[in-house]
């Protein structure tokens, strides 16, 4: 039985239909994706090494250097987004050098990610000597990211009751213990979905990496951040523009593994989420 | 500096033996290059490095092949393969950026002279001979044939032709689309030195990449485009695009191994060459095993992926150079 409140209208009858549509659109996508795979996928396909022929090819370098990227993007751009966020809304005086800084932030927001590639290969990659390592595409990454992450923390810690701050004043805190102890814990949610939101966008990113150096045939998966660039993202692109139709299927393959790691990172992220609003109540 | 038109006899083969000085260069470099170790002494091995072997577009499914192989007989290998052109391989190469380049030309001498300025010597091997081929779309039926001077005013700098009839009557008018290597591609330098009697020389009105795939890529998504790439390339792209049969001055003929290794292709078959830098210093001891790997394998491989393999005894030459180079240098 529905409640008067859930009664059926022309407009909800409409956002039904749309958003049944965005599902069944989502679901074919990835139904697509894993059929055109299905020949690929195996256990080996994902810790395999590049090969010239498409069904011997694995993408154990591309899955192993997605999950670097996400770890160092997520280091670089977690804390240093955050800490942004924090300053800008408890500590800066607003207008002046602030409001600028919050304004940039925002615009960067807007700017395509190819253009981050065009400014990481000046600074991290030939700048500071990288070279074009996982290590330059983590901190490309990362400046990709940090824009989100900056803005949706703003808005979380925005969004934490005036009267919170007020009380923890009222008993003689601090201001970082009022960060700490109440504003940090209220935004903890909004900060996480936003963070997350960052990371997965700027993981599944080819075109920055590709104008980086990223590298589509290794015969080794990286294990530290200064080996060569390789990613999810920029194999799929690589293994598409082959002819072959086998390479379809392992381009579809590596799409899948893609769509798998972004969905752990938002389940990570979910828990974490479960897990704060545990500790908060 | 590039033989045109001229057969080469049996055993001998023309690009090699040019004029122009790099590969004669190459005693400079090793004398050069003994006496600088001379005074150095060796790194400790190090297999653990990372090998990048990067350059040429037209050597690249071979490099890829033979990557492929090497890391499976020495498992624990690290070796990335990458693609920059080929003058944009030989000179990181020299800059100290990769191992191993790729070159589907000889090293120019303004390039050995930067390579011999920065202080790295370096050796030239030539692995394999390939032709450049001329493709349209699959479903272009009409063109069937080009000579050197037709393909001469299709590409030449200012040139008129823009339709196929231009080009020839009784061809479709249809607006000729073309895609073509760019200006790092050893292939571009090649194509351009044969075809217009002057490296470089080209129109520029056309989409250009170093990816062979995205000019094969481009060809088959429309129907009365134009493009060129190294013959294995177009292998790897049979089933998209075509290749012309090309009348170098020996009848039309398609770019086949054996059209390739016979010299019936003409002037648009050439030389491949990997060129390494550092061998003698152990910091890449698994530089050299992957060296003489590539040597060895590419008489097999090469046939296989649309290349021709060089002539008989070639490949014994490379390997004795390599071993006296080495001894040379310990």
């Amino acid at each position: 039985m529905r409640g008067p409140n859930r009664r059926r209208d022309g407009v909800g009858t409409a956002c039904g239909v749309v958003a049944g549509l965005v599902a069944a659109a989502f679901l074919t996508v990835t139904g697509v994706l894993a059929v055109k795979a299905w020949s690929v996928l195996d256990f080996a396909f994902l810790f395999d090494p590049s090969s010239r022929m498409a069904d011997r090819t694995g993408i154990g370098p591309a899955l192993a250097g997605t999950l670097w990227l996400a770890v160092l993007t997520a280091a670089f751009a977690f804390p240093v987004g955050v800490g942004t966020a924090v300053y800008l809304e408890e500590y800066a005086s607003r207008g002046g050098a602030a409001a600028v800084v919050g304004k940039v932030a925002a615009h960067l927001a807007a700017v395509p990610p190819v253009v981050y590639g065009v400014a990481g290969l000046a600074l991290f990659v030939r700048g500071l000597g990288m070279g074009p390592s996982l290590l330059a595409g983590g901190c490309t990454l990362a400046a990709l990211a940090l824009p989100t992450v900056i803005v949706t923390a703003r808005t979380a810690i925005r969004a934490v009751p005036r009267g919170l701050r007020e009380a923890a004043y009222g008993m003689g805190a601090t201001r970082w213990q009022v960060v700490r102890g109440q504003v940090l814990p209220a935004a903890a949610s909004g900060i996480v979905t936003g963070s997350c939101a960052g990371l997965t966008r700027a993981v599944g990113e080819a075109a920055p990496l590709l104008v980086l150096g990223a590298v589509s045939f290794m015969t080794f998966a990286p294990r530290s951040p200064a080996d060569p660039l390789t990613s999810l993202p920029t194999q799929v692109f690589a293994w598409s523009a082959r002819s072959q139709q086998d390479f379809a299927a392992a381009a579809a393959g590596a799409g899948v593994a893609l769509l798998l790691v972004l969905l752990v990172v938002n389940l990570v992220a979910l828990a974490v989420r479960r897990r704060l609003r545990g500790v908060s109540t | 500096m590039i033989a045109i038109g001229r057969r080469p006899g049996p055993g001998e083969v023309v690009t090699r033996q040019g004029p122009v000085g790099p590969l004669p260069r190459t005693a400079v470099a090793l004398t050069l290059l003994s006496a600088l170790l001379a005074g150095c002494s060796p790194n400790e091995a190090d297999d653990d490095s990372v090998l990048v072997v990067g350059g040429s577009s037209s050597l690249y499914p071979l490099s890829e092949a033979v990557a492929e192989d090497f890391a499976r007989e020495h498992p624990g290998s690290r070796i990335v393969v990458r693609v920059s052109g080929t003058a944009g391989g030989l000179r990181r190469l020299c800059e100290g950026e990769i191992h191993i380049a790729g070159a589907s030309r000889p090293m120019t001498s303004a390039e050995a002279e930067r390579c011999l300025d920065a202080g790295t010597g370096y050796l030239a091997i030539p692995v394999a001979r390939d032709g450049v081929a001329v493709v349209v779309n699959a479903g272009n039926e009409e063109v069937r044939c080009l000579t050197l001077p037709e393909l001469r005013r299709l590409w030449e700098p200012g040139s008129g032709v823009t339709t196929w009839r231009d080009l020839r009557p009784g061809l479709p008018a249809e607006r000729i689309r073309r895609f073509g290597p760019g200006t790092a591609s050893g292939t571009h330098h090649f194509f351009t030195a044969v075809v217009m009697g002057r490296a470089g020389a080209s129109r520029a009105d056309h989409y250009q990449t170093e990816d062979d795939h995205l000019i094969a890529r481009g060809v088959a998504g429309d129907r009365w485009s134009l493009g060129y790439l190294g013959s294995a390339s177009y292998a790897a792209n049979e089933d998209r695009v075509r290749a012309l049969a090309v009348d170098t001055g020996f009848g039309c003929e398609h770019p086949t191994p054996a059209t390739i290794g016979d010299g019936s292709y003409g002037a648009l078959a050439r030389d491949l060459y990997i060129y390494t830098s550092d061998m003698y210093n152990n910091t890449y001891s698994n530089m050299y095993r992957f060296v003489v790997h590539y040597v060895s394998a590419s008489r097999a491989l090469a046939g296989e992926m649309g290349y021709a393999p060089l002539p008989p005894g070639e490949y014994e030459r490379s390997l004795a150079r390599l071993a006296a180079a080495v001894e040379g240098s310990s």
